[in-house]
């Protein structure tokens, strides 16, 4: 217990020593000091809530700094073979010349419409297989960006279920009521103790 | 809500309840208050977020046995002991259940191992204990610390590494790592722009 107790003595040493409970870093033995010690001092559990707080944010923003620091659009990623890259970079340069071309010309290509009614010129058709080779570029990305449309919604299903709990007992109360009732009804409060 | 419930505690005397529903309401309202700081201990405690959940539902219906008990000035503190004695004795319910040695030797060793997920992370954002501001707010705080500092609390809390291991790719003393990420995690409690972390009760109102 000495070697715990040592450590509770400045807000520095006990937010340290939270940490490392949080972190699993402390033995058995340190584990069980710790506990009597929170048992007697309700700032060190509160300690524990800052730890995990720190803990899980810090884990938070650590995956978002890896997820933004991914590319979301991969126009030659490094794993694939030179010759994509060079067929995507020609089929930039052909779109581009041929919509050059078109605007000049005024040719006529019934290809996929611009949606506006105008004539849509050969440099579209060039477009389109641009845009199929991104998106066979686009696997990984396609997948992270639907991780992010699920997250997104995941946020929004969370500020609906927590609107709905500002209205509304929370399922856990309402569930420890009822199991709560059941004991009492089932057995006379002895008045036991609680520890 | 938050600031009703003060207002309603401050007028109610601080002398043991006398009447057993009041006692359970002012336990219930207390859970409410104090669910996010509760989970949070508890997964502080038990390291997963399943069973968190599972041990904080034990603590309300424990903490209502037995609301008599508790008085109006101490009732945090009460909760959280409340919450502390159901993790470990579901821990060793838990070891109990096991039947051979050898499952119950190798459960120990992982459970000794278990540490936090980016699944309990993200549990803590559900049930209101972190919010997007202050992980932003970390991300920045923790962009400002020394290169060392910052690679080893990325070591050790995203990927789980130990410090020995930390130690061992760094190519350092252990005392050196274990020095980098105290301090490190000084400078971030010392960083005015995560106070929410370091005063759960202002965070929770």
């Amino acid at each position: 217990m000495t070697e715990i107790l040592e450590h509770l003595k400045t807000p520095e040493s006990r937010a340290w020593l939270a940490i490392q409970f949080v972190l699993g870093e402390l033995t058995d033995e340190q584990t069980a000091q710790f506990d009597a010690a929170m048992h007697n001092d309700v700032t060190l559990c509160d300690s524990v809530v800052e730890a995990t707080r720190l803990v899980s944010g810090l884990m938070l923003a650590g995956e978002t700094l890896a997820h933004v620091a991914r590319p979301t659009v991969a126009i030659a990623p490094r794993h694939r073979s030179p010759l994509v890259a060079w067929v995507v970079g020609g089929s930039v340069v052909a779109a581009m010349t041929l919509g050059v071309m078109s605007a000049l010309t005024d040719s006529r290509f019934s290809g996929e419409s611009s949606g506006s009614g105008r004539v849509v010129s050969l440099a579209t058709a060039a477009d389109m297989e641009t845009a199929n080779v991104y998106m066979e570029l686009l696997p990984e990305d396609g997948a992270m960006e639907a991780d992010e449309d699920n997250a997104d919604d995941s946020d929004e299903d969370n500020a609906d279920r927590d609107a709905l709990n500002d209205l509304m007992a929370p399922e856990w109360l309402l569930t420890a009521v009822e199991l709560e009732q059941q004991s009492a009804a089932e057995s006379p409060a002895d008045g036991g103790e609680v520890f | 809500m938050s600031q009703n419930y003060k207002e309603e505690s401050a007028n109610e005397t601080q002398s043991a309840p006398v009447d057993h529903g009041l006692a359970r309401l002012m336990v219930e309202r207390a859970c409410i208050r104090w669910e996010a700081d509760l989970k949070g201990f508890l997964l502080g405690v038990l390291r997963d977020s399943h069973l968190a959940d599972d041990v904080f539902q034990k603590t309300v219906i424990k903490a209502m046995g037995a609301a008599d008990s508790v008085r109006q000035e101490t009732l945090r503190g009460w909760l959280f002991q409340v919450a502390l004695n159901e993790a470990r004795q579901h821990q060793r319910e838990h070891l109990r259940d096991v039947k051979h040695r050898e499952k119950l030797a190798e459960q120990l060793a992982t459970e000794q191992q278990s540490r936090l997920t980016a699944r309990d992370s993200q549990w803590m954002q559900n049930v209101g204990a972190l919010n997007a501001e202050l992980v932003d707010a970390i991300r920045e705080s923790v962009s400002k610390l020394s290169p060392d500092q910052q690679q080893v609390i990325q070591m050790r809390v995203s990927e789980g590494l130990t410090f020995a291991e930390i130690a061992t790719r760094l190519d350092q003393p252990l005392g050196t790592v274990l020095t980098w990420m105290r301090r490190g995690l000084e400078r971030l409690r010392q960083d005015r722009t995560l106070q929410g972390i370091w005063n759960p009760e202002e965070f929770n109102e």
